[in-house]
């Protein structure tokens, strides 16, 4: 482990035991990264008492979210994330509130930034600006739809952020399902402008596309389910784009160095290629495209 | 969850075959659902989140963190989520106002949370004051014929201490007229005429 933390724990016992001073230490200590996280997450004229909210929270219940602190991992990192959920059970109550609306404007500043990743991550290219925007209106409208009724259905199951950032992908991908001619004519000069729907012909080659690929990807799905777990945390993460993730940024999410992050791809794809490329769905599949 | 895009691309590199339709990518026919995880909606714990965020975690319980990231298309966004914020997070770091900062360090007054039982007791007690009140207030017996119904004073010695205010222990009132009380400064013990 590269970090060090034992002085960080050390704090966190001593506040835990109600050492007013300890507190005040580590309230200097987190203040910035907690104001940081406000200001990204909020508005400006919320982030205030937002940032009270989240302190105060950190204090709530004898200290209970800081209990866990164990020191294996950075205090800002911790708090940072603590903030997280703090903003977005806040978030929750207002659209759990009568006044629902309200939340939107919230929501838009809480998440918003993640909307426009996830829709880079799987529309990406330069060429593709007015179909991302599209798609952040489209996901927005989805959202808003029947009184919020999508981030209404939270049931508490999970977290809340992984639970709209999860329906978020999955507008994203009915979004892309369903314009398959207008994005072609984005990114292809040879395209007939005349028209943005796809001729009958050119929707049953997709049809027998997407046949094919469903094969493809059954076989794909069967052989990673054969791969350990930080293996099949790899491929989804490196596929959880158009486009595949550089080993850097596979590396931060998953905690591990770079060096291991390219072993990892070179056993994975090497177990993928010699299962994959003998399988005759995938063979069909590559001869079509 | 898996695109179309994301299969070229990955059969690409298995192969080493070049993107022949750039469209394909932002095709509809995406198949990612059949590839997406079983989700149960998993909630990941913060401190092991950001423990597994900074590396802090020991080789099993990376592994079990990894099968949970697995198992929940929804908790693998969360971290993903996560990891976002915090380069954001350490990029655009800021400096918290003075005055924000001070109001959260100041000591707390500690209000201790009013314990489930506190009402149990308090109605207990509540009725027991009732009770008690009631028990103390029984009416009196019927009254039986013959009877008077009102109290009669009963002969008694006087009271060993008369009233303050009775007539006994007032003086008798003088002879003298009453007098007025002198007015203006001269009258005033040590009192001086202004502008003396």
């Amino acid at each position: 482990m590269g970090i060090h933390t034992a002085h960080d724990s050390h704090l966190v016992r001593e506040v835990v035991k109600a050492d007013a001073e300890a507190w005040a230490r580590l309230a200097r200590r987190v203040a910035d990264p907690v104001w940081t996280t406000c200001r990204l997450l909020c508005d400006d004229d919320t982030a205030k008492a937002a940032f009270a909210e989240v302190m105060a929270a950190l204090r709530a219940d004898d200290f209970r979210r800081l209990r866990p602190y164990d020191g294996s991992s950075r205090i800002e990192t911790f708090v940072t994330l603590i903030a997280r959920d703090v903003l977005a059970e806040r978030l929750l109550g207002l659209f759990q509130s009568p006044a629902g609306h309200a939340g939107w404007t919230a929501f838009e500043r809480l998440f918003g930034a993640d909307l426009n990743r996830i829709i880079a991550r799987r529309l990406p290219g330069p060429d593709r600006e007015d179909i991302r925007r599209d798609a952040y209106q489209d996901i927005c409208l989805a959202l808003v739809a029947d009184d919020h009724r999508r981030i209404r259905a939270y049931r508490g199951i999970g977290s809340f952020t992984g639970f709209v950032l999860h329906t978020v992908d999955r507008l994203l991908i009915d979004f892309i399902r369903r314009i398959p001619a207008q994005a072609a004519l984005s990114l292809s000069d040879e395209c007939d402008m005349a028209s943005d729907r796809p001729s009958p012909e050119e929707s049953l080659l997709d049809d027998e596309d997407q046949r094919l690929l469903a094969q493809a990807a059954d076989a794909l799905r069967r052989t990673a389910e054969a791969l350990s777990a930080p293996e099949q945390l790899y491929l989804r993460i490196a596929l959880g784009g158009a486009e595949p993730l550089p080993a850097r940024e596979v590396a931060r999410l998953m905690g591990r160095p770079v060096g291991e992050i390219y072993k990892l791809k070179q056993r994975v794809m090497s177990r993928l290629r010699t299962t994959l490329e003998q399988d005759p769905a995938v063979k069909m599949w590559r001869a079509s495209v | 969850m898996v695109t179309p895009g994301a299969i070229q691309s990955l059969f690409d590199q298995l192969f080493g075959e070049r993107d022949a339709d750039a469209a394909h990518a932002a095709r509809a026919a995406v198949i990612a659902a059949l590839l997406d995880s079983q989700d149960g909606g998993d909630a990941l714990d913060t401190a092991q989140m950001a423990a597994y965020l900074d590396a802090g975690l020991d080789e099993a319980g990376r592994a079990a963190f990894d099968a949970r990231l697995v198992a929940s298309a929804a908790a693998l966004h969360d971290l993903i989520g996560a990891a976002d914020l915090l380069a954001r997070v350490e990029a655009q770091a800021m400096t918290a106002p003075a005055e924000l900062v001070a109001a959260t360090q100041a000591p707390r007054r500690r209000i201790r949370a009013i314990p489930a039982w506190t009402g149990t007791v308090l109605a207990l007690a509540v009725a027991a004051a009732i009770a008690a009140v009631m028990v103390m207030r029984q009416p009196p017996p019927p009254a039986t014929p013959g009877q008077p119904v009102t109290a009669t004073a009963v002969p008694s010695a006087p009271p060993a201490m008369v009233p303050a205010a009775s007539l006994d222990t007032m003086p008798a009132p003088g002879g003298d007229k009453p007098k007025l009380a002198p007015e203006g400064f001269d009258a005033a013990p040590g009192a001086t005429r202004p502008g003396r």
